[in-house]
C-alpha cells in the first residue's frame, strides 16, 4: 500500500478510537507505531516526552512526528515530501472528529432542550468537573513530586514549583490574568532557577 | 442564535484557536483556562456554561478533546467552515514546532534550557489546572446533584483507578434513564 495511504489510515482509526481523553489512547497508539516498525519504545517514549513540552495534544503531536519521519526515512533526502508526510498524519488524526461534528453538530442544536438530552448533561456537567479535579490532582502530584507519588509522603516540594503551583492557581481562580504570562512566567523562573 | 454570529470571520477563528493551540501544554483538559479567556472573556463567543458544556460534549465523540472541543465551538458559529478554521487553527502551531523538531532532532537532544523551562512550565499548567477545577466546582456544588457527582467521580477515577471512558459512558447511561424514569412516572 503506498506509503500515505497508510499513514492516513492508521492516524485515522487512532482518532476514531480515542474517546475520552488522550492518555487511555498511548497503549494503542504505542502498538500501532512499534509492531508497523515506525518507531522503537524508545523513540516513543521519546516523542511522549517531546508532546509535553511542546503545546498541542500528545496524539496530533505524535502524527505530526511520525507522518515526518516514516516519509522522510522512505524517501530521504527530501524534505518536502516528508512534510507532506506530517500533514497528512496531522489532518487524519482530525479527520474523524471533523466528520463526526459536522453530521452530529446539526442534530445536537436541534436537540439541544430535549429533556433527554437535558438530564443527561444534568449528569455529565459536574461528571466533568469530577474528571477535571482528578487531573489538575494528578498534574499538581507530577510537577511537584515526580512520577513516584510514593514521594509525597516521604519529601517536601521544590519550594519554587510549589509558589508556582499557588501563584498560578490564584491567578486563575480569582483574576482574569493571561495564561499567557502566568506560562511563560513559570517558563522563565524553571530557566533562571536551573542558571543559579 | 445563529444570526448574532452571521459576521464572525473565519479568520477571527482560525486566529482565535491558533493562539489557544499555541499555549496549550498538558494536553486536553489543560485547555479550560486558555479557552475561558479566548472565547468567553475576550470574544464573547459563549458562556462559561456553555463551553463546559461543549467540553463534555467533545468527551463523547470520536477524537482528540481539544480538538473536538474547538470544532464544536467552530461548528455552533460558522458551521462547516467554522470546524475547519477551528481545527486548522489549533493545530497550526504544535505542527510547526513539532515538525522543527523532526527536522532538528539531533541538534536538540537534552538541551539544558528547554528541560528547565518546562520544569517551570510544569507546575504553571498544573496551577492553572486547579484553578478551573476550583472554578467549575464552585458552579456544580450548587446542587446537591452535582457535589455529589463531582466528588464522587473524582474519588472513583484518582482513587479507584476507574477509567474516564467507563464513568462518561455511565453518566450518559444514568442521565437517559434518569430521562426515562421520569417520562414513565409521568404517564402513570
Amino acid at each position: 500500500m503506498n506509503l500515505f495511504l497508510k499513514l492516513a489510515y492508521v492516524f485515522f482509526k487512532i482518532g476514531i478510537l480515542t474517546v475520552g481523553g488522550g492518555l487511555a489512547m498511548i497503549p494503542i497508539i504505542q502498538h500501532e507505531m512499534v509492531s508497523r516498525g515506525w518507531l522503537d519504545n524508545q523513540q516513543f517514549l521519546d516523542i511522549l516526552g517531546i508532546a509535553q513540552m511542546t503545546p498541542g495534544p500528545m496524539s496530533v503531536n505524535t502524527a505530526t512526528f511520525v507522518g515526518y519521519r516514516v516519509i522522510d526515512a522512505a524517501h530521504p533526502g527530501s524534505v518536502w515530501i516528508a512534510v507532506a508526510g506530517a500533514l497528512v498524519g496531522t489532518l487524519a488524526v482530525c479527520a474523524p472528529s471533523l466528520i463526526c461534528i459536522n453530521l452530529f453538530g446539526p442534530f445536537w442544536d436541534k436537540n439541544r432542550n430535549h429533556p433527554c438530552m437535558a438530564r443527561v448533561f444534568d449528569i455529565l456537567r459536574p461528571l466533568v468537573t469530577g474528571l477535571v479535579i482528578t487531573a489538575a490532582v494528578l498534574l499538581v502530584l507530577n510537577a511537584l513530586w515526580g512520577d513516584s507519588f510514593r514521594e509525597v509522603l516521604e519529601r517536601m516540594p521544590d519550594y519554587r514549583m510549589f509558589g508556582i503551583v499557588v501563584v498560578s492557581f490564584v491567578l486563575t481562580a480569582f483574576t482574569k490574568f493571561s495564561p499567557v504570562y502566568i506560562l511563560l512566567g513559570g517558563a522563565a523562573i524553571g530557566v533562571l532557577s536551573g542558571l543559579l | 442564535m445563529k444570526a448574532d454570529h452571521e459576521k464572525t470571520g473565519l479568520v477571527q477563528i482560525f486566529v482565535s484557536f491558533t493562539k489557544v493551540g499555541a499555549m496549550l501544554f498538558g494536553g486536553g483538559y489543560a485547555m479550560l483556562p486558555l479557552l475561558e479567556r479566548e472565547v468567553v472573556d475576550r470574544r464573547k463567543w459563549c458562556r462559561f456554561e456553555e463551553m463546559a458544556d461543549y467540553y463534555a460534549m467533545a468527551q463523547l465523540v470520536p477524537g482528540v478533546i481539544a480538538v473536538n472541543t474547538s470544532m464544536l465551538i467552530g461548528h455552533r458559529l460558522r458551521g462547516f467552515w467554522g470546524t475547519a478554521a477551528a481545527t486548522l487553527g489549533v493545530v497550526a502551531v504544535p505542527f510547526f514546532v513539532i515538525l522543527a523538531y523532526a527536522v532538528a532532532i539531533d541538534r536538540l537532544a537534552g538541551l539544558k534550557l528547554l528541560e528547565d523551562a518546562m520544569a517551570g512550565l510544569r507546575p504553571a499548567v498544573a496551577g492553572m489546572m486547579l484553578g478551573v477545577a476550583f472554578t467549575m466546582f464552585n458552579r456544580s456544588r450548587k446542587t446537591r446533584l452535582g457535589w455529589v457527582v463531582s466528588l464522587l467521580v473524582a474519588f472513583l477515577v484518582l482513587v479507584c483507578g476507574v477509567s474516564a471512558v467507563n464513568v462518561i459512558l455511565t453518566g450518559v447511561a444514568a442521565g437517559v434513564i434518569w430521562f426515562a424514569v421520569a417520562a414513565a412516572k409521568k404517564r402513570t
